[in-house]
């Protein structure tokens, strides 16, 4: 799924425009930003950093940045894509730093090229589910596993937003499932990010839920760390 | 597993879990090991509202500059929050270490506005830390508070171990810097921190003194328990705002609730001496600064931050004697960057139309003039300079710049107070209204909407009507119907404050410290964040009196003897009460005080220094 995602700025500039593609981890208590405040601490870092940004031409002129995927509140990302339009070219290690100098610490840029195809050829994205629950371990992966495996599993309880159904099963087919050290579930599942594919993984806990308790009780002892782990081209390799 | 992961199932579950774990651009982090003095500064109040809080951002500054203090932030959860933090035994903690405030050394909490005791009372009961300063045991935080309530401390005076009176710059670094001495020459018990810090200057410490009371409820005498202490608190200024820190990579929260500004103070004071107001007098001396510091600050903040407007704010920022050197700085590079400049706190009377050409902030939505009071005898009354002439002046330039929609700010209820001054309000109102259509068509925007909104006064310790008695809740609501039958032009709103919460502000605000166990059980019956409207409840409020045996008239609608001791002497807040007695003199005879900028008329405020431009002394 692209997001395009506009914010006020003036000084329009008659410039060539090069995509400028940046990389990011988003980390720590920055997974607690909305979308919508991620685009707007970018906006104002991509002004600190003093980046040569190109900007939309007509009565309101905005730098123009676009979003692989949107990221939904709580969700820490190691892998996620960015890009904004620049005048000129510009150094990557640069802007690598500037922006880095400018935006919050857990939040950081570490690769940056001109890229040749497009953020829409994103097809999917890895993710690691962590679960903390007080329902014995062994017995609750092997359960989640086997519900996993159901293709006609199905998400009709969604947590945010309206009910609606979403069959889940259908993704999760070669989701791994194991115990970690410290007395947690961990999933590894890859989902459909592109348009009409695009599956949240916490529809897939919710999913779950339905089926097991596995959220019951106190949220301090129950719930769930989503990380994004990787975003993966149609043929699942990592998305360069 | 790292500390908030243990509260990330929570936080998932409340509606802005980002203002409560810290992290953004420009937070101060420090290890833990490397800091003698750990201080948690508490605003009580929401993320949003505090987080755009210019003494908050100037205090951490000052106090993260030393290397040895760690200074962290501290703001109420929001009832959602809170609910949570209640129910799964979630303790308080500080934004950059996620610490309880329990693991703190000292405890700042600032107290902006009188509704919001019971919101600091109930951020403490969420840290587990006693109310009752004499409850507190060796183990227990410093707590001490400040803020333009704690110019009378004493309400709040047996929650806090001490008060940091006037400006806390360089009051909170040394008194943490005393606290550090101690604790390594281990003379430190709380006793002997709290006499030693009594003698800094500056600093209440309300348990070192007596207060003695007669039979009529009136304060007899405070007393102090030491002769080495002070028996008068004088409060702290900055001598010289141009060398004072200066936040100039201010926290920046991501979040969209909070402004994006950058905030430029002009100067500290006021020349004009309303005597309604309690800021104009506790502020002084004048201290301005320089418009060479103020553009560089400026500048500075334009590159840390990259918002796109810059306020400049003080209590009348046309009063600034630089202001056309600044603007003019400002503009030689903001046009270019559309940066815009804002004035929020204009006088009527130094409206000009270049001003407004030069503030490209104000062309955005309405704008909003203070006259305060309807007739010119009340105006006098008040010493708010200004007449009918400049209002409709100043109406005329906003109009003729296309302004649509004007805001009159009104009092209700000043001493001396007729139906006539209350008619004076509408009649101005439909003045104001006028002299729209006496505009060419081609001058002025289609339509006119004046909006008069008219607050209850609420008489304020250190000011001119100090002594005064407020109006009755029934005087208060009579007035608001007579007014509201008064405005009948469709082109005027007529917006009014709770006069119940004004009621509440006036029992609070010359309160003394008998009012303490009210406030426990505000804090502790839903009256937390009753700021806010909604929590607000005017029943509950008098219920508590009740059960509290307080007598809320006692304090707010009693006029006092000039030589009653008032709560808030113990505070030397610069300015005598000879000359507040004076003002009070001439308020009854209707005759105007000129400003500073005039001639000085001997407030006293000059005895505490500073560099300042108007005082005869200097
Ligand atoms: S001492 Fe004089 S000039 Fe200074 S603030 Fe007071 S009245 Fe104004």
């Amino acid at each position: 799924m692209v997001q395009e995602s506009v914010t006020e700025k003036k000084n329009p500039s008659q410039a060539p425009q090069i995509r400028l593609r940046l990389r990011f981890r988003k980390t720590g208590r920055l997974r607690y930003i909305s979308h919508l405040d991620l685009v707007r601490t970018m906006t104002k870092a991509v002004l600190r950093a003093k980046l040569p940004v190109w900007y939309t031409m007509g009565f309101n002129p905005v730098p123009k940045m676009v979003f692989a995927t949107p990221m939904s509140v709580g969700m820490e990302s190691l892998d996620e894509l960015v890009e904004i339009r620049m005048t000129e070219k510009v150094d990557p290690r640069w802007a690598i730093e500037a922006l880095n100098a400018a935006v919050p610490r857990e939040l950081r840029f570490y690769e940056a090229y001109e890229p040749e195809n497009k953020l829409t050829d994103v097809a999917y994205a890895e993710y690691e589910v962590l679960l903390s629950t007080e329902l014995p371990l062994p017995e609750t992966a092997e359960s989640i596993r086997a519900l996993l495996a159901d293709p006609t599993l199905k998400c009709t309880n969604l947590t945010h937003g309206k009910q609606k159904e979403r069959t889940v099963g259908t993704q999760t087919g070669d989701a791994e499932v194991s115990l970690t050290d410290d007395g947690r579930i961990r999933m590894l599942l890859t989902l459909g990010v592109s348009q009409g594919e695009f599956l949240n993984p916490e529809y897939v806990v919710a999913a779950l839920a339905e089926h097991l308790p596995i959220l019951a009780g106190s949220p301090l002892h129950n719930f769930v760390l989503t990380r994004r782990l990787r975003v993966l081209n149609a043929n699942r390799e990592r998305f360069v | 597993m790292k500390k908030i992961d243990a509260y990330h199932g929570v936080l998932r579950q409340v509606t802005n879990p980002g203002e409560y774990v810290g992290g953004e651009l420009y937070e101060v982090q420090k290890d833990k090991a490397d800091v003698s003095v750990r201080f948690a500064f508490v605003f009580p109040e929401i993320y949003s509202i505090g987080m755009s809080n210019l003494g908050m951002r100037i205090l951490y500054e000052s106090l993260n500059r030393r290397p040895e203090i760690w200074c962290e932030r501290v703001f109420a959860p929001a009832p959602d929050m809170r609910e949570q933090m209640l129910t799964h035994g979630i303790p308080m903690t500080a934004l950059e270490s996620g610490d309880p405030l329990t693991d703190f050394d000292i405890i700042g909490t600032t107290l902006q506005y009188e509704l919001s005791y019971p919101t600091a009372l109930s951020v403490l009961d969420l840290a587990g830390i006693p109310l009752y300063a004499s409850e507190r045991g060796e183990d227990m935080p410093i707590l001490v508070a400040g803020g333009p309530c704690t110019y009378n401390p004493e309400p709040v005076a047996p929650f806090y171990d001490l008060f940091s009176i006037g400006e806390g710059e360089s009051a909170l670094v040394e008194l943490s810097l005393l606290y550090k001495e101690m604790k390594e020459k281990g003379s430190y018990t709380k006793a002997a921190f709290l006499h030693e810090a009594a003698k800094l200057g500056g600093f209440y410490v309300p348990s070192l003194y007596d207060v003695s009371y007669r039979e009529d409820g009136t304060i007899k005498a405070f007393t102090p328990k030491y002769d080495d202490i002070p028996s008068r608190i004088t409060k702290r200024i900055i001598e010289d705002l141009d060398s004072a820190p200066y936040p100039t990579s201010p926290v920046l929260p991501y979040s969209e609730t909070v402004h994006d500004r950058i905030v430029l103070e002009l100067y500290r004071g006021c020349i004009r001496g309303c005597r309604f107001c309690q800021a104009g007098m506790v502020y002084r001396p004048i201290r301005e600064k320089s418009p060479e510091v103020l553009c560089r600050q400026a500048k500075c903040l334009y590159e840390n931050t990259g918002y796109d407007e810059i306020s400049l704010i003080s209590l009348s920022t046309s009063d600034y004697s630089a202001i056309d050197e600044l603007t003019d700085g400002l503009l030689s590079w903001t046009d270019e960057k559309n940066v815009s400049l804002s004035l929020p706190s204009l006088r009527i009377d130094s409206f000009t139309e270049e001003l407004m050409r030069k503030i490209s902030g104000v062309r955005r939505g309405g704008i909003t003039f203070a006259p305060e009071a309807g007739t010119q005898r009340m105006r006098d009354v008040i010493n708010k300079n200004v007449t009918e002439e400049d209002l409709l002046r100043a109406v005329s330039i906003a109009y003729s710049f296309k302004k649509e929609s004007v805001k009159l700010y009104f009092m209700q209820g000043l001493p001396s107070e007729t139906s006539e001054d209350l008619d004076g309000i509408a009649d101005l109102a439909s003045k104001a209204v006028g002299a729209f259509y006496r505009l060419p068509k081609e001058k002025r925007g289609r339509s006119v909407k004046v909006t008069v909104s008219v607050s209850a006064f609420v008489p304020k310790p250190f000011t001119a009507f100090q002594w005064e008695a407020q109006d009755s809740l029934s005087v208060m609501q009579e007035k608001q119907r007579y007014l509201r039958s008064r405005i009948t032009d469709r082109k005027i709103v007529y917006r009014w404050h709770d006069a119940e919460v004004s009621r509440i502000e006036g029992v609070l605000a010359r309160g003394d410290r008998r009012l303490a166990p009210a406030l426990v059980l505000a804090a502790r019956e839903g009256m937390a964040y009753a700021a806010w409207s909604e929590h607000f409840s005017y029943e509950k409020w008098n219920e508590i009196f009740e059960r509290t045996d307080i007598d809320p008239d006692f304090y707010a609608c009693r006029a006092r003897s000039l030589d009653e001791v008032l709560p808030w002497d113990i505070i030397d807040c610069g300015v005598s009460k000879a000359y507040l007695a004076r003002e009070r003199e001439r308020a009854y005879a209707e005759k105007t005080t000129p400003s500073c900028a005039e001639h000085c008329n001997g407030c006293g405020a000059d005895r505490l220094g500073g560099k300042t431009k108007w005082c005869k002394n200097q």
